[in-house]
Parts: C-alpha cells; sequence; structure tokens
C-alpha cells in the first residue's frame, strides 16, 4: 500500500492516516461531527481531497511530464462545501495525449464510485484558451485555478496564457459580462418565494454575489482576496469585516443546509431554517423564535453582501466606462448636491462628505431630492454616508430641517429605491430608532415574504401608489403626513412578543412628539397603528349586513377622515405583504365596509356620542336586571329599538317572548289617559302588519301611531297607540276576543278581507271629501340605508288605509322589519324599513315600478 | 369515503371550522372563491355613485370524510353555516375513489 502522501495535505498525524481509508466526504462527516466548521471544514475538506486524488494521480502517473491536475472553481479556492461538486481540469501537452485514458480512469472513476459530482475537463492549454472566448463560466473557473499535482510547467503556461487574455483588453469585456451575468441571476432567484426561503448562493447577496465580486476584483484590479479590497482602499475596514463575517456567517451556514439536505441544496426551505436554528443553539426568546432570530442573522449577512457588491459594482460600471472613454460627468447643482451622468444613468451625491459632517441635514436633503427626482444616490456618497450615520445619529434626530426633509421623501417616494438605500446606509435606523430592531427581521410564516423594515417600506410606497389611484378617498383625508408616517411605522412592535397593533400605538406617540405633530395629529397616528389590521379584520371575519356591526365600527373610526385613512392603510398593508394578501376577493369585502362605514357617517346622529352614551346606559340597565343570560339576550335586541323604550317596558317585551311557546301572540292593552296602547309581541311572518292593522280595523280601532320592531332573533315586537274610530270607551272594546282574534288571524285562520269589506259597507261615507285633497305619494329609498330598503307611503288618513298598504307590501312577499307609524294634520306618513322575501333590498327598477304602482293604488281606493 | 365541498360565507368560516373540530375533523382545504347565485352582488349608492361589486366573496371548504360520517359532518356545517339569509351558501358530496399520505404512502381510510 502505497503510504507516501504529497506535502501540503493537511495531515493530522495518525488520525489522517485513518481517515485516509474512507473517501473524502465521508471523512468530512466525521470530522464535522467532532465539531470542525465553517472555513475550516472546507480547508480540510480540500485538503482530504486533494490527498485522495493526488494519490490516484501518482498511482498511474509516475513522472511529471505531460499531464497535470487543476482544481478549479469552488475547489480551486479550497472552498469544498459538504456535497459541493468537484470541478477538474486534466491539462495535458498534445504529445502526451496516449496516456490520457489512463489518467482519468485512475483519477475520475474512484471520484465517480464515491457518488461525487465531477466536473471533468480534458484538455490542453490551447484548447483551453480557445474555450474561454465562448464559455464565459468555464473562464471564470479557471480565474481560481490551482495546481494539484503533475506538470507544474504546464500549469505556469496556462497562466501565462490567462494572463496574455487579460492584458489585452478583455479586461472590461469579463467585467461587463460579469455584471450581466449578476443582473440575470438576479432576476432568475428575485422572485418572492426566495424571500422566504432563500438560495444563499444564488439569491441577491448571496455567495455567489460574493465571488463574483472576488473574481472582478482579481481581474480588473489584481486582489487576490478579501483582505486585499480592504489593503488597497476598495473596502473600508469597517466593510471588510462586515464582509468577512457575512462570509464566515453563510460558510457556516451552507456546510449546516447541505448535511441537513443530505445533498448539493442551497436553498433554506423551512423545515431546514427549523433545524439549523435549533443546531446553532437559537431558542425562543424575547418575543422571537429561534428560527427567526436565525433567519435574521442569515438576511443581515445576505444583505451586507448585496449592498458590498452593489457598491463594488457600481464603482467597477464607473472605473470601466472611464477606460472606454465615456467616464461619468459631474455636475455641481445646488450648494453641496452633485448630480452624476453616467451613460443613460444618472445619480444624486453630496459634493463631499465634510459637507455632510458640518451640516448633517445635507444628508436629508439629498435623499428628498433623490425621491422626488426618483433617481438613486451615488455609490460613493452611500458609502461616506454609511461610515459617518452612528456618528451624525443624534444630530439628525434633533434637527427640525431633518424632519422636514423626511417628509419629503415619505411624500415623494413612489419606488423602494430611496428608502431602501436610507435603510441600507443606516441612515433610517439612526432617525427612528423604533425601527432598529426590526432590521432584517423577517417573521415566520408564509404570509409575509418580506422582511419587516422592507414591508414597512413596501407600504409606505403602495400608499403613495394608491393615493393617486383613489383619488376620491384620498382627498378626504386632511394631514396626509400623519397616514404616511403610520404607513412606515404600522409594524414597529413586531417581534416583541404579541399584541403588536396595541404595543405600536403607543410606540408611536413618542415619534409623532418629535415630529412636532399637534396632539391631535399624534393621536391620530396612534390610531391608525392600533387599529391598521381592525377594517380587514371585519370586512373578511364578519357580519357585514349586521347593521350593528356597522354603527359600532362607524363610531370607532368617528369620521370620514379616519375612515378613509385607515381604508387607505389597510390597501396598502395588505398589497406590501405579499402576492397572496390582496385580490379582488378581499377588495370587494374591504370596499363594501367603507361604503356601508361611509353612508352611516353621513348621519351624524348615529355617532351622536349622546345616542352612544343613552345606547349605553340602556344595555346596562337592562343587564343588570336580567342577570347571566344578559349579553345573549342583549345580542338581538337592536339599537333603535333600544331607545325607544324605558328599561321597564324592554323588561315587560322580554318577559311577553317567553310566554310566546304557549301564547303564540301576546297581546297587551293599556289605557294610558287619553291615549289607549296595545303591546303585540309574536313571531315576525310576511304579512303581520297587515293582519294586525286588519284586525284593528275589524274592531273600528284607528292606529294613530306605531312603532314596529323586529328582533334579531325574528321576534316583532310592536307598540301601537290606538283610538276607537267611534265613540267608544276603553271597557267597551272587548280585548279578549280582539286578542283571540289577532291569534287566528296571525295563524292564517281569520278571513280579514271579506270581514272588512262587510265592516267598511255597513259604516258607510265617511264625510264629504275635503275640497283640496292631496295625492297620494310612495317614495321608494335605496340609497338612505346600506340594509334595508326604505318606503315612505304619504296619504289622506283612512281607517283602512294602513291596513291596505300593508296588505300590498304582503302580496309583493315583502317583509317588514321596522317601521314608524304616524301623521302630520290630516296627512298619514307610513315609513317601512323592508326588505324582499330573499332578504335583500328590492332595487330592481321594474319591481320598483309595480311596487309603487299598487301602492298608490291600496291609499287611493280608501278615499271614498 | 367522500368528498365535501361546502360553499359558505366568509365570516362563517371560524364558526364552522370550530364545529368541524368539536366533532373531530380537523382536516380540510380552504379556498377564496367568488360566487354568483340568486344573492345579488353588493351595490351601494354614495354620494351619488353607484358601487357595484358582481360577484360575492364566499369560502369554499373540501373535506374527505370516511362515508359514515357524511351525515353528521354535514349537519354540523349546516348548523354552524346558517344564518337564515340568503346567501347561506351549499354543501356538496361527491364520492372519492382513493386518498394517499405522501409522506407514507398510506391509502384509504388510514390516509384521511
Amino acid at each position: 500500500m502505497n503510504t507516501v502522501t504529497k506535502p501540503g495535505s493537511g495531515g493530522q498525524g495518525s488520525e489522517h492516516e485513518i481517515l485516509k481509508y474512507l473517501t473524502p466526504r465521508e471523512a468530512l462527516s466525521t470530522l464535522w461531527k467532532k465539531g470542525l466548521k465553517g472555513k475550516e471544514l472546507l480547508e480540510q475538506h480540500s485538503s482530504l481531497m486533494d490527498s485522495f486524488i493526488r494519490q490516484r494521480f501518482l498511482d498511474v502517473q509516475g513522472q511529471d511530464h505531460g499531464a497535470a491536475l487543476v482544481a478549479l472553481g469552488g475547489y480551486g479556492r479550497r472552498e469544498l462545501f459538504p456535497f459541493s461538486d468537484v470541478d477538474l481540469l486534466l491539462l495535458y501537452h498534445p504529445d502526451a495525449s496516449y496516456r490520457l485514458e489512463q489518467i482519468s480512469d485512475a483519477v475520475f472513476y474512484p471520484l465517480w464510485d464515491a457518488g461525487l459530482e465531477v466536473g471533468h475537463g480534458v484538455r490542453t492549454v490551447e484548447q483551453c484558451i480557445h474555450d474561454i472566448e465562448k464559455d464565459f463560466f468555464f473562464l471564470v473557473s479557471l480565474i481560481d485555478a490551482r495546481f494539484l499535482c503533475g506538470d507544474h510547467a504546464l500549469f505556469q503556461e496556462l497562466n501565462g496564457r490567462l494572463a496574455d487574455f487579460f492584458s489585452h483588453g478583455a479586461r472590461s469585456r469579463f467585467a461587463r459580462d460579469m455584471m450581466a451575468h449578476r443582473e440575470e441571476r438576479h432576476s432568475r432567484f428575485g422572485d418572492h418565494t426566495y424571500l422566504l426561503e432563500p438560495n444563499i448562493k444564488e439569491s441577491r447577496g448571496g455567495l455567489r454575489d460574493l465571488q463574483a465580486m472576488e473574481w472582478t476584483g482579481k481581474v480588473l484590479f489584481g486582489l487576490k482576496s478579501l483582505n486585499e479590497f480592504e489593503s488597497s482602499g476598495m473596502l473600508t475596514s469597517r466593510e471588510y469585516e462586515g464582509l468577512q463575517d457575512a462570509k464566515d456567517h453563510l460558510f457556516v451556514v451552507r456546510n449546516r443546509l447541505h448535511y441537513a439536505s443530505n445533498r448539493h441544496n442551497d436553498r433554506l426551505f423551512f423545515e431546514y431554517q427549523e433545524e439549523i436554528a435549533k443546531a446553532l443553539h437559537l431558542y425562543d426568546s424575547s418575543g422571537l423564535m429561534g428560527v427567526e432570530r436565525f433567519m435574521k442573522g442569515v438576511h443581515q449577512s445576505l444583505k451586507t453582501i448585496s449592498i458590498a457588491s452593489d457598491i463594488f459594482f457600481e464603482h467597477v460600471n464607473e472605473v470601466i466606462s472611464r477606460t472606454e472613454g465615456r467616464g461619468s460627468q459631474v455636475q455641481e447643482l445646488s450648494s453641496g448636491l452633485v448630480e452624476v451622468q453616467l451613460g443613460d444613468r444618472k445619480f444624486l451625491g453630496l459634493r463631499d462628505r465634510d459637507l455632510a459632517i458640518q451640516r448633517p441635514w445635507m444628508v436629508f436633503r439629498l435623499f428628498a431630492e433623490a425621491a422626488k427626482q426618483d433617481i438613486p444616490v451615488h455609490f460613493g456618497t452611500r458609502r461616506q454616508i454609511a461610515e459617518i450615520a452612528q456618528e451624525l445619529k443624534e444630530r439628525w434626530i434633533s434637527s427640525r430641517r431633518c424632519y422636514r426633509y423626511f417628509l419629503e421623501v415619505l411624500e415623494c417616494s413612489r419606488s423602494i429605491q430611496v428608502l431602501e438605500q436610507m435603510l441600507d446606509c443606516g441612515v433610517l435606523t439612526a432617525f427612528l430608532p423604533e425601527m432598529e430592531h426590526l432590521h432584517h427581521l423577517a417573521l415566520h410564516d408564509i404570509y409575509h415574504v418580506y422582511t419587516v423594515d422592507m414591508h414597512l417600506i413596501n407600504t409606505l410606497v403602495q400608499l403613495n401608489i394608491l393615493m393617486d389611484e383613489m383619488k376620491d378617498v384620498s382627498m378626504g383625508v386632511d394631514v396626509p403626513a400623519v397616514l404616511r408616517l403610520s404607513a412606515l411605522l404600522h409594524d414597529v412592535a413586531k417581534g416583541t412578543g404579541g399584541g403588536h397593533a396595541e404595543k405600536g400605538a403607543e410606540v408611536v406617540k413618542g415619534v409623532g412628539e418629535r415630529f412636532g405633530f399637534t396632539e391631535a395629529e399624534i393621536d391620530c397616528l396612534s390610531f391608525l397603528v392600533r387599529y391598521h389590521l381592525h377594517m380587514m379584520d371585519l370586512a373578511t371575519r364578519r357580519d357585514l349586513e349586521d347593521e350593528g356591526l356597522i354603527i359600532r365600527f362607524a363610531r370607532t373610526v368617528r369620521s370620514m377622515d379616519k375612515l378613509n385613512m385607515l381604508y387607505l392603510l389597510s390597501i396598502a398593508d395588505a398589497r406590501a405583504t405579499g402576492p397572496n394578501a390582496w385580490n379582488q376577493w378581499k377588495g370587494a369585502l374591504l370596499q363594501e365596509l367603507y361604503l356601508k362605514t361611509a353612508h352611516l357617517l353621513e348621519q351624524p346622529e348615529m355617532i351622536d356620542p349622546d345616542r352612544e352614551a343613552a345606547v349605553r346606559w340602556m344595555r346596562q340597565k337592562v343587564a343588570d336586571r336580567l342577570g347571566e343570560e344578559a349579553e345573549a339576550i342583549l345580542s338581538v335586541l337592536p339599537e333603535d329599538y333600544l331607545l325607544s323604550f324605558s328599561p321597564d317596558a324592554v323588561l315587560e317585551h322580554l318577559e311577553c317572548v317567553e310566554q310566546l311557546p304557549s301564547q303564540q301572540v301576546v297581546c297587551r292593552p293599556e289605557e294610558k289617559g287619553e291615549s289607549w296602547s296595545v303591546l303585540i309581541v309574536t313571531k315576525d311572518r310576511t304579512g303581520l302588519l297587515s293582519k294586525i292593522c286588519g284586525v284593528f280595523a275589524l274592531y273600528g280601532l284607528n292606529i294613530l301611531q306605531a312603532n314596529i320592531f323586529t328582533l334579531k332573533n325574528g321576534i316583532a315586537v310592536d307598540m301601537l297607540d290606538v283610538s276607537p274610530m267611534q265613540e267608544l270607551s276603553f271597557s267597551d272594546i272587548d280585548w279578549e276576543r280582539l286578542c283571540a282574534d289577532l291569534r287566528l288571524a296571525v295563524t292564517d285562520r281569520l278571513g280579514l278581507s271579506h270581514r272588512l269589506a262587510a265592516r267598511f259597507r255597513s259604516i258607510g261615507v265617511q264625510g264629504s271629501k275635503p275640497l283640496s285633497v292631496k295625492r297620494p305619494r310612495v317614495v321608494i329609498d335605496n340609497s338612505t340605508s346600506s340594509f334595508f330598503t326604505i318606503i315612505e307611503i304619504y296619504a289622506p288618513d283612512s281607517p283602512c288605509l294602513l291596513y291596505s298598504v300593508t296588505k300590498t307590501l304582503a302580496d309583493f312577499g315583502i317583509n317588514i322589519y321596522k317601521a314608524k307609524i304616524g301623521s302630520s294634520g290630516d296627512q298619514a306618513v307610513d315609513v317601512f324599513y323592508v326588505l324582499d322575501h330573499l332578504g335583500q333590498r328590492i332595487d330592481d327598477p321594474e319591481i320598483e315600478q309595480e311596487l309603487e304602482q299598487a301602492l298608490l293604488y291600496a291609499s287611493e281606493i280608501c278615499l271614498i | 369515503m367522500k368528498k365535501i365541498e361546502a360553499v359558505i360565507k366568509p365570516f362563517k368560516l371560524d364558526d364552522v371550522k370550530e364545529a368541524l373540530s368539536d366533532i373531530g375533523v380537523t382536516g380540510m382545504t380552504v379556498s377564496e372563491v367568488k360566487g354568483h347565485g340568486r344573492q345579488k352582488g353588493h351595490k351601494e349608492i354614495y354620494r351619488g355613485a353607484e358601487y357595484v361589486v358582481d360577484f360575492i366573496p364566499k369560502v369554499k371548504l373540501e373535506i374527505i370524510v370516511a362515508a359514515e360520517m357524511v351525515e353528521q359532518v354535514v349537519d354540523t356545517i349546516c348548523k354552524a353555516a346558517n344564518t337564515g339569509k340568503i346567501g347561506d351558501g351549499k354543501i356538496f358530496v361527491l364520492p372519492v375513489d382513493d386518498v394517499i399520505r405522501v409522506r407514507t404512502g398510506e391509502r384509504g381510510k388510514e390516509a384521511i
């Protein structure tokens, strides 16, 4: 057994002796379990692989001439992840081709047998140079080429030819190709699903972005490692350290991910997120789940790399444009701001960083201008600002001008560009420290695809777009600045453990004060945050046909101003949450709630605090007497019913309701001085009122006034004021028989029509018709109430009017829910709140017309 | 085995889920759907302008149950989703050929 191993194979003495019997991957697994991680693990893996391969090569290739094995790509960089591909190049001299098959067999087959994915290119130096012209990815893999074993001179030759290639103008082309591929990769891996479950290699800010930086840095500037990026000034120390940490972190995560997936997988699926969080000892605490802590760290690393590579490539773009003779043009604008034109792209910047230190508010002025013109801030300025953000923080927070400019940014942002740049530079979290803890925070659910900080920025942008689209709503907003700030801060208390709407409402008060808002405006800001979920919640989970619900909501918002703001905020929030959070379905429900509430707010008495207090008082009084079942019983009593009776009366009604099973109709007449009142409680049904009117007419009683209510459980409570058509006293009326007949009529066992006809014939003519009799008028109103059709009848009063009209309604299958019957002088004024037999409003124009005609006829035939 | 499809009013979803949970049915698929029927879409006249929505938002539940449970499940849904007003919805019962659990490969009643 050949036990000689070449130098540089990273031996660990006797342990290594044992390990060399296993495949490199198995050996790695053993080391991993012993606690080796991150970069060390990768380097160890490379070393083990190196030994394995070198051994196989030496077994067949006695001397060094004519062939060499070269490690490319990740393997070349000694970044061999547990399930990475092994990218190998078998470089040969044309004269040595006869030995190739032997070497390939000896090297490649064992690797394949071990289950590895092997890049197995076999080329001469000439072929390599030829291929790099057409295959960009091959060119890139050569940049990381590392000699493994064999003919070193051959490898040197390759390097020399590669250097030649680049020195003849191919550098710029390489950089441009790199940038183009990067763009394409970002769009391919930029979908929403990748925000939730990032691909830590290919997603924006992933390891590929870092590699792209390193390759371009090597080719363009000769920087051999990240270290040299710092020493050459391409990166500041702060940037370098951040980048190094991010790289190390993602290495650890990628290792774990490969092992957790047990294959080459770079996608952080949910189940792996949880598994790795646990493995890294990240547990639930103070409002955040362990997995959320983990992902916060991942998003932070991704963001760090993303920002650094964005800045780097913008810089690269400028450099090569300059060498191509199309350098950027800098134009000074007003005091301190500069405009940079590069090709067809424009950027805004600060003249120099001292300006920002002398006059900190200039930074905010810059962003305000950028937002107004929707152009990005130049990378050079962004980088400078990022360096001094912490230093200037206090001065920004205490500067009146900064708040002014910030509100301009909020007002003008129609894209996330400027606010995202403010976030990335550290300006946003410095100016609004309340947002600090939301940075990179991703909540663990599939619904919210953005990290909270980005979601808030998106909400603000969506809001601005909405305000343009929905002008009739946005014009009804008094102070848009408050609405915009609420959009940016509505989730500020997320990740602090439960009840983020309530908590957030308190937190934003302090912010409102700093902005110099009035007390009313601060209240409004707090209100919006507190209720930002409420409207959508009601719309999708509550019965919008319950008038009581709408009334309660109207009382919560109190004004059209607040309703408009909450409506816009709700839509913006949903649109900014994710692709499934907003759709036509939700839009229809939310709009219904909005319109019904707006409608109600037009009737000021509904939100009159006195009325509200009166209702509350009534409910309390009734509840006091009811005891345990109070809640259930109160829920069926409509508001206007409660406002029409005393607590005692209500209790009497309830007592009647209890007697219904045995009695069917409870009828209680009472003499109250001059007027007689009759209480009728029974189960509501179509035609009930007409039957009641009919029976009373039969007994010669005029209904002067009536309050008709239907409780939500379908019980009718009718309070009638009656008086005799002829001179009779209360005791002259056979009330018992009336009640009995009422019972019969209600159960369809009394023929009212023929009896009434007989009765009125026997009475005879009522008296001479007044000369100027007003014609009856019928109004069918579908616009005043969202819940009922309102039918108003104005007609000369007469004994059979009510029966006639209500009978007609019954004939149409129309149900009466509320009614106010009365008269003004000679004229009867009857208002009915109705719905058709399906429970819907009557708004078919043909039916409306038919109904109107029928009711007019019914009113007229009473004019004898 | 049978598939029960129920189209109900959106705000009744929680009530129905709870009622089903009480009788031991916890697995179901829920989707937001648009309904068309005798119930008219919402129409509102506000400030002289007419706002019409020509569909009615509904929620559809899909549940697979053993045949002997069908009556009980249908009954439960009916009671929980009922408001007595138009638009309460409909329930459909369909036959099911087979049910398979992806994770384990179990088939038939065990996979429900």
